[in-house]
């Protein structure tokens, strides 16, 4: 049960919240903001699952390295570029690119090379590392290869978002906080050390987003991902839900593909032009590709981290570190490649996400900053280091975050520019009210 | 003060020195920059240094303190004594609001929360309407000069300045008593270990929560200082990267040592201004601001690194029953202060 003070806040809370509604008539607000409830849900699932792609990262890190990593947002923002130059640079022109190409041999060779000294040292014992660094090299060298050779598709975008993510954020373990740790250093020394690190990777985007016209004929600062995204409208008709493809339409093909759900069953069929003209003007939900992709890499990636947590032996040797290092390690279990293991699968997730991200808006070097902030809001709200309220967290902040903002543009449009404070303001209320989280809920069932 | 820092306060004085000899009012400038920062760096000491707590959002608390004191200038002509008071008491608010559920937790709900406030402020600022007072993203204009009278341009300027580090001294000998009373004392132990501070009968969270709303009170003041030398406000300038410098100039300095965190501050602003100055005479294919940022975060890396207390270590507590320990030990006697009874 709530305590007599925590529900006196939130009462206070909520009639604060609710002061701007009473500027405008409740019943004004209601009919704009109903109509939009589908959409909303919508929006929710695809910004919750870009919010988990980062916050699942902190989480992680949080579970062996007990510290909140504030670096994590910029070792996002490199696998984005690290993405946008791939696609948008590889191939210039119909030429490929020669410091791609070069890049690419570069890397497959050296990952190569890192990985035969791994098998040359593996039996003194300091060779996890080596293994851990070498395979995402030698990754990212080959998909630089591909994409440049084949054509970069999605898939190929992912993995090297990916790796290189995770090459970043293995490195800045290697050489920030492991030698702060043994060093013993504090929680706030280790808190300040990540902040550094954090300031250098985007400065250093920064400088050469903005030196980049000598090498790419552009400033690569600010722009956008130029990924096409096929957009998809839906409307309910007569109770069933009519989803067409808007591309398509907007092309005046004969055939514009659409789905048709309802009583009936599933149906793909197609309309032809009249038919999309007589439609309403508003659709009642609206999404584009990235709503589907980021759906299928949350899923992809839910499944792939419970089956490594529950069935790998490596799995189980993270859940004992995080449980307790020196007791894990007395057990025999290789404390080490584990968090080694762990920075590299937080890096992933972060490029991965930072890469959604950076499709969704715009590309620039404060991205991975300020998704960060939410980030964080997300990872309070789950409960610092549990995984399943992680994900709850992100879409019920995800949630907050679209219905507040439609009641916002119905009050007033100009009020949409407070968006960034919804997640902050539940932050808040978290730490006031639980600051355990949503992972405090189900210990107390246990 | 030892060595090395009587090393390179002298070094920092000649260079003002030599500023001051070129350009009077670039001198005056650099001073009074280094008056602020020093301020609010020394604020953050408080914070960090003798408490152990990590506030991320120092910038926020500054921006506090500027905005209240350049709105009520403004808008309602109160006096300049009255606006300082009034941001640092706006800052300590703000900062009692974020400690009083944060404090209790682990260091890092501070962190996390600090930052958060730290942008949140800034949104909020950015998103006033811009016809108000406050101006929005176009910037608080009006704010009334507190030495109008003076007409002489420099010698409002010198008036201001000479107010600005009158405040720095007051600020310094304020830090430098808590530090060396009691209170700092409990500080100190809060920092290296909580829970002995916490069975020896103290009350860790009342003096965890005290020393942030003091910090961030400090901040406020140097808000306050900020909004009166520009005359005008803009959210823009707010960017958490001023609370990272200020936390180098924490970390370079030394952490629990005010003289030292001067030092830094000095070290640090003007590393920042040669650097300035250097870019137009040497080319280089860098962008200076964007490489003095990386600098910042490299600095905070290497100095946690390799030396963690700073250039100027931090010293025991100056107090009388220290002093009269070290005279004991002079004169060869092993005899504990004030037990003269027995």
């Amino acid at each position: 049960m709530l305590k007599k003070r925590e529900v006196s806040l939130l009462l206070m809370m909520l009639l604060l919240l609710q002061s701007p509604l009473y500027a405008v008539s409740i019943n004004e607000i209601f009919s704009k903001v109903v109509p939009q409830i589908p959409q909303i849900f919508l929006d929710t699932v695809m910004l919750g699952n870009l919010y988990f792609l980062i916050a699942i990262g902190i989480t992680l890190t949080f579970t062996v390295a007990k510290f909140a990593n504030f670096a994590h947002g910029d070792v996002a923002t490199v696998g984005a570029y690290a993405a946008y130059l791939l696609y948008n640079f590889a191939v210039i022109g119909g030429v490929v690119n020669g410091l791609a190409v070069e890049l690419g041999y570069i890397s497959t060779i050296g990952g190569l090379i890192i990985l035969s000294i791994w098998y040359i040292l593996r039996r003194r014992g300091y060779g996890n590392t080596l293994l851990a660094l070498g395979i995402p090299i030698f990754l990212t060298g080959l998909t630089v290869l591909y994409g440049c050779y084949v054509g970069a598709n999605l898939v190929d975008l992912i993995i090297v978002a990916a790796t290189t993510s995770a090459v970043t954020s293995l490195l800045s373990y290697l050489l920030v906080y492991k030698p702060l740790k043994t060093r013993n250093a504090s929680l706030v020394q280790l808190m300040v050390a990540s902040i550094g690190v954090a300031l250098f990777i985007r400065y250093a985007l920064y400088e050469m987003t903005w030196y980049s016209r000598t090498y790419f004929n552009t400033e690569i600062a600010y722009q956008n991902f130029g990924m096409p995204m096929t957009s998809y409208q839906g409307w309910f008709i007569n109770g069933t839900l009519v989803i067409v493809n808007a591309t398509a339409a907007l092309y005046f093909m004969n055939k514009i593909p659409a789905i048709k759900i309802g009583a009936g069953g599933i149906k793909l069929t197609s309309l032809s032009v009249e038919e999309y003209y007589k439609l309403p003007p508003q659709p009642n939900i609206s999404f584009t590709d990235l709503y589907i992709w980021s759906t299928i890499t949350v899923i992809v990636i839910v499944l792939g981290l419970m089956l490594l947590f529950k069935k790998t032996k490596i799995g189980k040797a993270w859940r004992a570190v995080a449980d307790n290092p020196i007791l894990a390690a007395a057990c025999g279990i290789d404390v080490e490649s584990v968090i080694n293991l762990a920075w590299l699968v937080a890096g992933a997730l972060a490029g991965i996400g930072g890469l959604f991200w950076a499709i969704r808006t715009q590309i620039y070097p404060e991205l991975g900053w300020m998704v960060l902030l939410n980030a964080f809001a997300v990872a309070v709200l789950g409960g610092l280091g549990s995984f399943w309220g992680t994900f709850a967290a992100s879409y019920i902040l995800a949630f907050a975050e679209q219905l507040g903002v439609s009641i916002l543009a119905a009050i007033n449009p100009q009020f949409t520019g407070y968006r960034f404070l919804i997640p902050f303001s539940v932050f808040l209320l978290v730490l006031y009210v639980k600051p355990e989280g949503l992972a405090s809920i189900k210990k107390r069932k246990a | 003060m030892d060595k090395v820092g009587l090393v390179l306060g002298i070094i920092v004085v000649a260079i003002i020195a030599v500023f001051a000899a070129i350009n009077v009012s670039y001198a005056l400038d650099l001073i009074f920059f280094i008056a602020f920062y020093a301020i609010a760096s020394l604020s953050l000491n408080l914070e960090y240094g003798y408490t152990g707590l990590s506030n991320f959002g120092k910038v926020g608390f500054i921006a506090v303190g500027a905005y209240i004191a350049g709105v009520l200038s403004a808008a309602f002509n109160v006096p300049f004594p009255l606006c300082v008071l009034a941001a640092a008491v706006a800052a300590a608010a703000v900062g009692a609001f974020v400690g009083i559920p944060t404090v209790k937790l682990r260091e890092d709900y501070l962190g996390m929360a600090t930052i958060i406030i730290g942008e949140m402020i800034r949104i909020l600022l950015r998103n006033t309407p811009t016809n108000s007072v406050w101006g929005g993203v176009f910037g608080l204009r009006g704010i009334k000069p507190p030495f109008a009278f003076i007409k002489d341009p420099l010698a409002r300027q010198f008036a201001y300045v000479g107010l600005s580090v009158f405040l720095f001294g007051l600020v310094y000998w304020l830090i430098e008593r808590w530090g060396n009373s009691p209170l700092g004392r409990v500080l100190k132990a809060i920092r290296d270990d909580e829970l002995a501070a916490k069975s020896v009968g103290k009350f860790t969270y009342r003096y965890k929560l005290l020393s942030l709303t003091l910090g961030s009170a400090i901040a406020g003041i140097a808000g306050a200082l900020y909004a009166f030398y520009f005359l005008y406000l803009n959210p823009d300038t707010f960017i958490p990267l001023i609370t990272f410098m200020i936390w180098v100039m924490v970390i370079i300095g030394g952490m629990a040592n005010n003289a030292g965190v001067v030092l830094g501050t000095a070290i640090v602003i003007l590393i920042n201004r040669i650097t300035q100055i250097a870019k137009d005479y040497i080319k280089l294919p860098l962008e200076p601001n964007y490489f003095q940022a990386m600098l910042v975060g490299l600095l905070i890396i290497l100095f946690l690194m390799f030396r963690p207390q700073g250039l100027v270590p931090e010293k025991p507590v100056n107090t009388p029953s220290w002093e009269v320990l070290e005279k004991a030990e002079e004169e060869g006697r092993a005899k504990p202060p004030g037990g003269e009874e027995q």
